[in-house]
C-alpha cells in the first residue's frame, strides 16, 4: 500500500513537471445604454475575450476563446480581422458620434493576411468562405472584383504588434472587401452568439432578443481579432476577440409610456451575471443636463462623471441577483459639444443609364481646422472620370471655396477585374461643409451579369 | 403504383401569377445503419416579397426535421430571399405559416447555409454532386455517403419539367435527374426522398433514372398548386396548400413515429389541396407503405437490445472464426488486449525503475551509517 502511495506521488509529480500552465483568459461583459436626444435609445453591447500566449507557440490552449475563430486564423495567417454587418442609416445630426466605426450598409470585411505558399489572396479567399460558413452570410462573393488593398485609410496602426513572426505570419497585407447589398437578420446572429461562453443563458447576452433588435432604426454586429505585445521583446502577445453590437432602438414606437424598464426595452430580462465573466456591467451614459430617472429595486448604481458634459452610471452585474432598471427621460436637444464633430452623407446624381455622379458632403463641426482622409471604394461597372473630381468648401459665411487635395491616389479600375480606388487627403475649415463630386459612365453589362432583382438596382458602397 | 405520370394534358405554366408557384428544395440525410450520418438540405428558389409563402414553406420543414432530431449541422436551408428582416416586414425578424402568428418558424436559431444570389441553379447541382470549390466551408456541403438518406424539399414557381430559380433561371427535370445519377455514381446516398411544390411537380421526377428515390410531388402535369392562408395583417398568402397539408400531418409525429408514406399519403385530400399530388416508387426497392416517414424526416438512431451482456475480452479468441462482422470486432478486441498489456507492461517497469531507486537509496543511507 505505502509503495502505492509513494508510485501514485512519483506519478503525479511527473505529471505535474510534464504539463503546461494553462493560458490566462479572460472574459468581460459590458452594456452601455444611452438615451439619444430624439428620443431613441442606443444599445451597444461588447463581449471581450482576452488569451495570453507566447507567440512562437501555436494557439492550441484555451477554454472561453472561440475555436472556430482560433483555428480560422491560424489555418489563413490572419493577423487581424474586422467584420461587420450593419443595417440603417447613422443620423450623425440626432445621435452624436457612432460608438463603432464600421456605419457602412451592409457587411465589411478588412483584415490583414499573411503570404505563404497559398499567397495572400488566397488566404483572402479562404479567410471569406470561412467567415461565410461560420457567419450564415454570402461573404463568400468577396472575390478580385470587389477587395482590395486599401492605401493609407484603413492600414490597421502598426503600434507594438508582433510584426512578422506571430503564427508564422509573413509580409501581411491589409485587405479590404465590400458587400453594400448584404442584408443582416437573425441568421447571422445565431452563430455569432454561440461563440459567447454563456450564449444568452446568463449575463447581458440573455437581452439579446433578434425580434427587438431587428426592429429597430439602425443595427450593427461585429467582431474584431487582434494581438498586441505584451512586452517590447514582444515575446509574450495578447490575443484579444471583441464581439460588439449596437442597435438604436425608438421606444415611442415600440411601446407606451414614458418609463421604461430593460424587460420592457429587449423583452428579456438579465436574471444574473455571467459566471465565466471577469467583469459584468451595464452602464448608462447621458449628459449631465438631462434628468434621468433611474430607478431599481435591488442595484444601487455608480454614478459618476466620464466629462465635463457627460455622466455615467454604472451596475456591477456580479453582485445583482436581478437587475430590474426602469428608465425615463424628457428628449433633450443635444448640446454642440456633445454632437458629432464630423459627418458625411453620400448620394448618387444623375439619372438614366449612361452616366451619372457621387457627391459627398463632409460636415466639419468644430471651430478649427480638421485634415481627413476621403476613401471611396467604386465598382468596376462604374467608370470614373478622375478629371471632373471638385471639392468646394462651403465656409460659415457662405463664401465657397475651391479646396486642395493632397497624397492624391487613384486606382484604376479593370473591366471584370479590380474596383476603382480613389484616396486623397483634405483639410476640411472651421464650421463648414465640404462638397467632393465626381463623374462616371456606366459600364455595359452582360445579361449575366445582372442581379435576379436587377430593377432594384445596384448597390455602389 | 405510379402516381405521376400524366402527360396527356400537358400545359406551361405561363398564367403562374395568380397561382402559387415557388420552390424550395429540402435535403435531409439520415443514415439508420450506420447511425454516423443524419442531414437536411432545405433551398428556397424565390426571391421577391409576395413570395413570402415560399420561405414559410422551407422554414416549417426545416422547423420539423429538426424538431424530429436533425441538427443544424446536416441540414443545408437554401433560401433566396429575406423574409424576416425584409423592411416590407411588419414582424421583423419572424415569419409565420400561419395568419392566428402563434409560432415563428424563423425563430431565435436558425442558421441558413445558402442565401440571397448564392441560391442558383449552379450552386444548387454543385452541391448536390460534391463539385464545390475548395475553400466551401462544411456547412456548405452535401457531406453525404453510400449510408445516407438524404430528403430534398423543393418549393417555387415551376411549370412542366422546370422549377424557377430567383426568378431569373430554372432547373428542369433533366438536370435533376442527372444530377441524382452523379450522387449515386459517388456513391453520395443510400435512398432519397423527393418532395416537391410547385405547379405541375409531378414532371419534375418523372425523368429521374437512378435507384433508391422516391419522390412526392404536388400537382400533375396540366395543373397549378395553390397557396393556402391569407393573412391580412402581412397582406399575403402564407403558406401552400400541399405543404400545408403535409405539415399537418408532421406535426403529430415525433421520433418514435412509426407511420409510413401510405399513411401520409391518404391523408391528402383533393378538396383542400385542390391539386392532385402524386408519388413515384418505380426506383425504390422498399415498399411504400413499409417505409417510415423518419427515415428520412428524422434522426433516429436504432439501438438493438441484447439479453445478455456482451462478453469482451475472455471470449474473443473463440470468436476469430465466426462471421466476417464478429472479425472486426474481435480486432479490435486484440488491439486492446494488446493495449491492455502494454499498458501493464509499462507501469511495471516504472513500479521497478522506482522500486530499484528506492533499494539504492536505503543501500546508500545504509553504507552511509
Amino acid at each position: 500500500m505505502r509503495l502505492t502511495g509513494i508510485y501514485l506521488a512519483c506519478l503525479s509529480l511527473v505529471g505535474a513537471y510534464g504539463g503546461r500552465e494553462p493560458s490566462q483568459e479572460t472574459f468581460k461583459e459590458n452594456l452601455i445604454l444611452r438615451p439619444l436626444p430624439d428620443g431613441r435609445l442606443l444599445a451597444h453591447f461588447v463581449f471581450d475575450t482576452e488569451i495570453e500566449q507566447n507567440q512562437s507557440l501555436p494557439l492550441q490552449h484555451y477554454d472561453l476563446f472561440p475555436r472556430q475563430i482560433s483555428e480560422m486564423v491560424q489555418r489563413y495567417h490572419t493577423e487581424e480581422l474586422i467584420l461587420s454587418f450593419t443595417q440603417g442609416t447613422w443620423r450623425f445630426e440626432d445621435w452624436d458620434t457612432p460608438p463603432i466605426n464600421e456605419i457602412g450598409s451592409g457587411a465589411q470585411v478588412l483584415a490583414k493576411v499573411g503570404s505563404n505558399e497559398r499567397g495572400v489572396y488566397g488566404n483572402w479567399k479562404g479567410l471569406t468562405n470561412a467567415l461565410s460558413g461560420m457567419f450564415c452570410a454570402s461573404l463568400n462573393f468577396l472575390d478580385h472584383t470587389n477587395s482590395v488593398v486599401p492605401g493609407q485609410t484603413f492600414k490597421l496602426p502598426k503600434g507594438s504588434q508582433a510584426q512578422g513572426q506571430y503564427f508564422g505570419v509573413y509580409n501581411a497585407t491589409t485587405l479590404l472587401g465590400q458587400l453594400p447589398r448584404e442584408n443582416v437578420c437573425t441568421e447571422n446572429l445565431t452563430p455569432w452568439i454561440k461563440q459567447l461562453p454563456c450564449q444568452t443563458k446568463a449575463g447581458i447576452a440573455a437581452l439579446l432578443n433578434p425580434h427587438r433588435l431587428y426592429d429597430s432604426d439602425f443595427f450593427s454586429m461585429g467582431l474584431s481579432f487582434k494581438p498586441t505585445c505584451k512586452s517590447p521583446s514582444c515575446e509574450e502577445i495578447m490575443l484579444s476577440y471583441t464581439q460588439t453590437l449596437t442597435a438604436v432602438l425608438d421606444l415611442s414606437r415600440l411601446m407606451d409610456g414614458k418609463k421604461w424598464s430593460l424587460r420592457d426595452i429587449f423583452d428579456r430580462e438579465v436574471r444574473n451575471s455571467c459566471p465565466l465573466a471577469r467583469s459584468s456591467s451595464v452602464q448608462i451614459i447621458y449628459p449631465d443636463t438631462l434628468n434621468l430617472q433611474l430607478e431599481s429595486a435591488h442595484a444601487k448604481p455608480k454614478v459618476h462623471e466620464i466629462s465635463s458634459f457627460l455622466k455615467a452610471a454604472a451596475f456591477d452585474l456580479r453582485n445583482e441577483s436581478v437587475l430590474d432598471l426602469q428608465l425615463s427621460w424628457e428628449p433633450f436637444k443635444a448640446k454642440t459639444d456633445n454632437s458629432a464633430w464630423i459627418s458625411a452623407h453620400r448620394f448618387v446624381l444623375g439619372h438614366g443609364s449612361e452616366n451619372g455622379g457621387i457627391e459627398t458632403l463632409v460636415t466639419n463641426n468644430l471651430p478649427m481646422h480638421l485634415n481627413i482622409t476621403y476613401f471611396d471604394l467604386i465598382p468596376w461597372y462604374l467608370h470614373v472620370y478622375a478629371h471632373t473630381i471638385k471639392i468646394q468648401a462651403h465656409l460659415g459665411n457662405g463664401a465657397i471655396k475651391e479646396l486642395d487635395y493632397h497624397d492624391f491616389q487613384y486606382q484604376q479600375p479593370k473591366i471584370r477585374g479590380r474596383p476603382a480606388i480613389l484616396e486623397f487627403g483634405l483639410t476640411l475649415p472651421p464650421n463648414s461643409w465640404t462638397s467632393v463630386q465626381y463623374d462616371f459612365d456606366k459600364g455595359f453589362l452582360k445579361y449575366s451579369e445582372h442581379p435576379p432583382d436587377a430593377n432594384r438596382g445596384f448597390n455602389i458602397g | 403504383m405510379l402516381g405521376t405520370r400524366h402527360q396527356n394534358q400537358s400545359r406551361n405554366a405561363d398564367g403562374d401569377s395568380d397561382v402559387d408557384e415557388f420552390s424550395a428544395p429540402l435535403l435531409i440525410d439520415n443514415d439508420p445503419d450506420s447511425r454516423i450520418q443524419h442531414g437536411s438540405i432545405r433551398v428556397c428558389t424565390s426571391r421577391f416579397w409576395f413570395n413570402y409563402r415560399h420561405i414559410a414553406n422551407t422554414l416549417a420543414i426545416y422547423r420539423t426535421v429538426k424538431r424530429l432530431g436533425i441538427p443544424d449541422s446536416n441540414i443545408i436551408l437554401m433560401l433566396a430571399d429575406d423574409m424576416a428582416c425584409n423592411p416590407r416586414n411588419k414582424h421583423p425578424g419572424a415569419v409565420f405559416s400561419h395568419p392566428n402568428h402563434e409560432v415563428d418558424i424563423y425563430g431565435d436559431n436558425v442558421e441558413v447555409d445558402y442565401r440571397g444570389y448564392e441560391v442558383t441553379v449552379e450552386n444548387f447541382i454543385r452541391l448536390i454532386t460534391g463539385r464545390v470549390m475548395p475553400d466551401t466551408p462544411r456547412s456548405k456541403r452535401l457531406l453525404t455517403d453510400d449510408k445516407s438518406n438524404i430528403l430534398f424539399y423543393l418549393t417555387g414557381h415551376g411549370g412542366e419539367d422546370f422549377l424557377k430559380f430567383q426568378d431569373a433561371e430554372e432547373i428542369n427535370s433533366y438536370d435533376i435527374a442527372d444530377a441524382f445519377s452523379q450522387m449515386w455514381e459517388k456513391k453520395r446516398y443510400n435512398e432519397i426522398m423527393f418532395m416537391i411544390d410547385t405547379c405541375q411537380a409531378n414532371s419534375m421526377f418523372s425523368k429521374f433514372k437512378s435507384p433508391n428515390i422516391l419522390s412526392i410531388g404536388s400537382s400533375r402535369v396540366g395543373e397549378s398548386s395553390y397557396s393556402y392562408f391569407h393573412d391580412a395583417d402581412l397582406g399575403l398568402t402564407v403558406i401552400d396548400r400541399f405543404t400545408y397539408v403535409n405539415l399537418k400531418y408532421f406535426e403529430d409525429i415525433d421520433m418514435q413515429s412509426r407511420s409510413s408514406f401510405s399513411d401520409l399519403y391518404s391523408t391528402y385530400d383533393t378538396k383542400i389541396i385542390k391539386s392532385n399530388p402524386g408519388y413515384d416508387t418505380r426506383h425504390f426497392k422498399r415498399r411504400f407503405d413499409q417505409t417510415l416517414l423518419t427515415d428520412f424526416l428524422g434522426a433516429v438512431a436504432k439501438a438493438e437490445i441484447t439479453e445478455k451482456s456482451y462478453p469482451l475480452q475472455r471470449n474473443i479468441t473463440r470468436d476469430t472464426s465466426k462471421t466476417g462482422s464478429n472479425t472486426a470486432k474481435v480486432r479490435c478486441g486484440t488491439a486492446s488486449v494488446g493495449n491492455a498489456i502494454m499498458y501493464i507492461l509499462y507501469h511495471i517497469c516504472l513500479l521497478a525503475l522506482i522500486l530499484l531507486y528506492l533499494c539504492a537509496t536505503c543501500f546508500f543511507f545504509n553504507n552511509g551509517v
